[in-house]
């Protein structure tokens, strides 16, 4: 097919589903209307019973729990299959991207953004703690501390350059945090089990709402989610830069 | 009942710090686990579905609050299918994928555990997350030969297409929350039922059909499979062609019988049969042309794949009972005949890379086992008594009750055709006529050299052997019927989960009795399979014919993946224009 | 407002899909899909909204405030982000690699399948 006639049977489905979208947008309650029941229900029930200000982390971490437990796995998912499509084949070898510009040297990162990293670098290791560790209080949690956690790396590998962090950087430390992240969800969820109830059920004692130690295997959870995603974007961005230094195979 | 699925998960988290070998033992323990659960897990649910609340959130004054599994006969069976194809696919792989660590067995355990996920589940948003990690690992091992450009773009189609499909299957979610006010499978259906169906309705049954029949690769949202089964390293199509596939079609199965059984009723109800049943006729047809002139071994299979995806679809629309637990049945046994395929012609091309293209015939008893394991393979897809698919075919044209000529028909059609195209295929590669064939250089970076080992082959014969001992199980089209039976049982499925306990005791089916009709019917099936065989492999005009009649159908599978979307879009738009319709 | 509301979703999905049929960039296309991808959070996002409502977040609050939104649906679009995020680097994956082997970006030059014999 070529781009016309592609062109011309797209811009019909796009009409059909235009008119579709009326139909079913049409039977939806109005925007801004009252919240379900269901959520109503969550509203009121997260902070009682499991001493949780937060009730999205209430929803992402118990109530749904498994939803988030699969939503691990598939981030653990992306980031051993781009290792396993990025991984170095046999016809590649590599060096340092420098080797293919002899003449002209890299400028070295200027002391101004070394600086910046220098001082940037503890904010966001201690932001990125601070989000994980109070995601049943207060909005954050741990994909959204995990993220701050993993550009503390970046911004020092802006500083630098990536030879140098390649060289410092704990490969297997970082690898061994993203497996014990993705496998402690699951241990948590079995300590349910184990105590006589269902999968991640809810069984560490809940504390008091608001403290930094509450809603029982919430925190935890975070923690667990934490480790997994700061591992896990560190690993992804690193098997990205090392795209930088691999050329091209010989064999096309 | 959880424990599989956590097994699994945590093995897979443990996995890289194993060596090698405790690697592979582990994944293997991991899969085999499973399995015994899975099967424990059928056999508690033959009377009444277990249901299951993580975290322990029971319903509270009849509004459900956690997600729950619930396992059925129906899903209990599709785990422990994954779960044994999963164990063939890491018996056959383990001496090939030493270069990626432990990521590549780690990878088919998230597999396996997402395929229980996604039979398992009550909660529809729950369902999502699973079609999504299920097609995150699927197009991962698809692209596994990184360095060739085919996999790579049977990667991306796949990937492509099926994150548009997850899309239009999360709007579909995203609104019919917004009717219902829950995520829950049971609770949408009681919702939903008794009320008129309205647009709403209709566009999202059309949305969530869309986005499963993606995955179920029916045809016009097909286009990427070829593309993807046809260069996916052996192993991984086994779980493909075992699973994948069949997991789209149980999603639409299990949405259809828990939300929109109860509301959609009457006329639309026979429009929808219409709809379906079109789709499943159109997909079978194509799927077996398309067989037909393709001459590329494992392509021929993805097509074959097609074409039973419209079988099974053209069972499912049937609506009624006794034909879904036909589809279930046909669909077990053709997974472990086509997985068993899959390894076999995985096998065979090994050996023909190293031997240069030359003929087969007597190099040995281990490539004549493979042989064999083929060409059984493609007679039990054309329905050959006592395989499974024998059976599972009976009982769905049992149950069709008026349409039951016009299924037999196209089931006739199908089998014979796909049949024979395999049984050509194979014949060709024994003859050593090679008629242009090039093999990707990625077979032989599997192969290290080394004759056909042993343990190639014993996947592919257990598999196959699998296939025949489900269609002699005693009693099996009872079983299969009774499980159908549970499986479309709206109200208790709704008492079950919501009031935690059965309504009322399900309805008694009676299994068809397999007559020796039908069973000299299919016989003659699979004979018509091997005359259709030797019919392309001798008339060479026949094959120019075929071809030259199929140019127009075989310029649509451009493998281009901006087609493909774009089909996939206007195959959803027509899609919600006759459900709309019908609703009316 | 309602119709203005949703009309976004239907805008948002329908351009991102033209920008993945048309795109001539597998780059271009990854960006365009999770264009797409932000029409159904943006839809998730509206069918939780409250007129007036607060988070659903209960901290430092002694008395309860008017109505909340709903926190199902922002778990489930935290679930979606993270989706999108894992499907778009694992695409930009194979793009990379598809460049190294093709030099070229295209999906157009992107048609092994199709050149495998008949």
């Amino acid at each position: 097919m070529n781009a016309r006639a592609r062109l011309v049977v797209f811009l019909l489905a796009a009409v059909g589903l235009a008119c579709a979208f009326g139909v079913a947008f049409a039977g939806i309650p109005h925007f801004g209307a009252p919240v379900s029941a269901y959520a109503a229900i969550l509203n009121h029930l997260s902070e009682p019973s499991r001493q949780a200000s937060d009730v999205v982390s209430a929803v992402s971490f118990d109530f749904r729990g498994v939803d988030t437990l699969f939503e691990e796995y598939i981030l653990f998912a992306a980031v051993a299959g781009i290792s396993v499509l990025l991984r170095p084949l046999g016809d590649e070898t590599r060096h340092l991207p420098e080797d293919e510009a002899p003449d002209r040297r890299i400028p070295p990162p200027s002391p101004a953004v070394g600086l910046l990293a220098v001082t940037m670098a503890p904010v966001l290791v201690v932001t990125g703690l601070e989000t994980v560790t109070h995601g049943q209080i207060s909005p954050g949690g741990g994909f959204q501390g995990g993220v701050v956690l993993a550009t503390a790396l970046f911004v020092v590998y802006l500083a630098t350059t990536y030879a140098r962090v390649e060289r410092f950087e704990a490969g297997s430390l970082i690898e061994a945090s993203e497996g014990a992240g993705a496998g402690g969800y699951v241990i948590v969820g079995l300590i349910g089990l184990v105590a006589g109830s269902a999968f991640l059920t809810n069984v560490v004692s809940l504390g008091h709402s608001g403290n930094l130690i509450s809603g029982g295997t919430l925190p935890i959870l975070n923690a667990t989610v934490g480790l997994e995603v700061a591992g896990g974007f560190v690993l992804l961005v690193k098997e990205f830069l090392d795209q930088t230094e691999v050329i091209r195979g010989s064999g096309t | 009942m959880a424990v599989p699925l956590g097994a699994a998960a945590l093995l897979a988290g443990a996995e890289r710090y194993l060596g090698r070998i405790g690697r592979d033992i582990t994944a293997l323990a991991a899969a085999t686990a499973t399995a015994v659960l899975a099967a424990i897990a059928l056999n508690d649910s033959t009377h009444r579905p277990i249901v299951y609340w993580f975290g322990d959130w029971l319903p509270e004054r009849g509004t459900v609050i956690g997600v729950d599994y619930v396992v059925d006969p129906m899903g209990g069976g599709l785990a422990l299918l994954a779960a044994l194809l999963s164990f063939g696919a890491l018996v056959y792989s383990q001496r090939f994928f030493s270069g990626t660590g432990g990521r590549y067995p780690a990878l088919v355990l998230v597999f396996l555990g997402a395929s229980i996920d996604f039979a398992w589940t009550g909660d529809l948003f729950n369902l999502f997350v699973a079609f999504e990690l299920v097609a995150v690992v699927g197009f991962i091992l698809t692209g596994y030969y990184a360095s060739e450009e085919a996999p790579l773009q049977g990667a991306i189609n796949f990937a492509v297409t099926n994150t548009v499909g997850g899309l239009i299957l999360l709007m579909a979610v995203t609104i019919l929350y917004g009717r219902t006010g829950t995520l829950n499978l049971a609770q949408m259906g009681q919702q939903l039922a008794g009320h008129r169906p309205d647009g709403l309705v209709a566009v999202a049954l059309a949305m969530l059909g869309a986005g499963f029949l993606v995955k179920a690769a029916v045809v016009p949202w097909h286009f990427w499979l070829p593309d993807a089964y046809g260069t996916a390293p052996a192993p991984t199509c086994v779980m493909f062609a075992g699973v994948l596939s069949e997991l789209g079609l149980f999603g639409l199965a299990r949405v259809w019988e828990t939300v929109f059984s109860g509301v959609v009723t009457g006329p639309a109800e026979q429009h929808i049969r219409l709809v379906f049943g079109a789709l499943g006729i159109l997909t079978a047809l194509v799927g077996t042309v398309m067989a037909m002139v393709e001459s590329y071994g494992r392509r021929i299979l993805g097509f074959v794949v097609v074409a039973h995806m419209g079988l099974y679809l053209l069972g499912f629309a049937v609506l009624r009972t006794v034909s879904l637990g036909g589809v279930a049945l046909l669909a077990a046994g053709d997974g472990f005949t086509k997985a068993a395929l899959f390894l076999a012609v995985g096998v065979l091309r090994r050996r023909r890379n190293e031997t240069g293209g030359r003929p087969l015939r007597g190099s040995g008893g281990r490539v004549g086992v493979a042989v064999g394991v083929v060409a059984f393979g493609a007679l039990a897809l054309a329905d050959l008594p006592p395989f499974a698919s024998s059976v599972g075919k009976d009982i769905v044209v049992s149950g069709a009750g008026s349409a039951a000529a016009l299924i037999e028909v196209i089931f006739v059609i199908t089998s014979v055709g796909t049949g024979g195209a395999i049984l050509a295929s194979a014949a060709r590669v024994w003859r050593g006529d090679s008629s242009g064939e090039n093999s990707p250089a990625e077979e032989q970076a599997e192969s290290g050299g080394t004759p056909v080992a042993v343990l190639l082959l014993v996947p592919a014969v257990l598999l196959l052997a699998c296939g025949l001992a489900l269609g002699l199980l005693p009693d099996i089209a009872g079983r299969a019927v009774r499980a159908a039976a549970m499986f479309s049982d709206r109200r208790n499925y709704v008492a079950s989960v919501i009031d935690g306990r059965m309504a009322s005791a399900g309805p008694r089916l009676k299994a068809p009795g397999v007559s020796i009709t039908s069973l000299l019917g299919d016989g003659a099936e699979a004979v018509g399979a091997v005359a259709f065989a030797a019919l392309l492999l001798s008339a060479k005009r026949l094959q120019g014919a075929l071809g030259a009649a199929t140019v127009l159908l075989r310029k649509l599978h451009s493998g281009h993946v901006a087609d493909q979307v774009t089909w996939s879009l206007a195959g959803l738009a027509t899609l919600a224009g006759l459900l709309g319709v019908a609703f009316r | 407002m309602s119709i203005l509301a949703y009309s976004v979703v239907a805008w948002l999905f329908l351009i991102g899909m033209y920008g993945v049929v048309t795109s001539r960039n597998l780059i271009a296309m990854v960006i365009c899909l999770s264009v797409s991808q932000s029409a159904t959070d943006v839809l998730i996002l509206e069918i939780g909204y409250v007129h007036g409502g607060s988070a659903p977040v209960f901290v430092d609050l002694t008395r309860r405030p008017g109505p909340t939104v709903d926190a199902i649906m922002q778990a489930l679009s935290l679930t979606d982000v993270v989706l999108g995020a894992a499907v778009s680097a694992l695409l930009l994956a194979l793009a990379i690699q598809v460049e190294k082997r093709t030099g070229s970006l295209d999906p157009d030059d992107l048609r092994t399948t199709h050149r495998l014999p008949w």
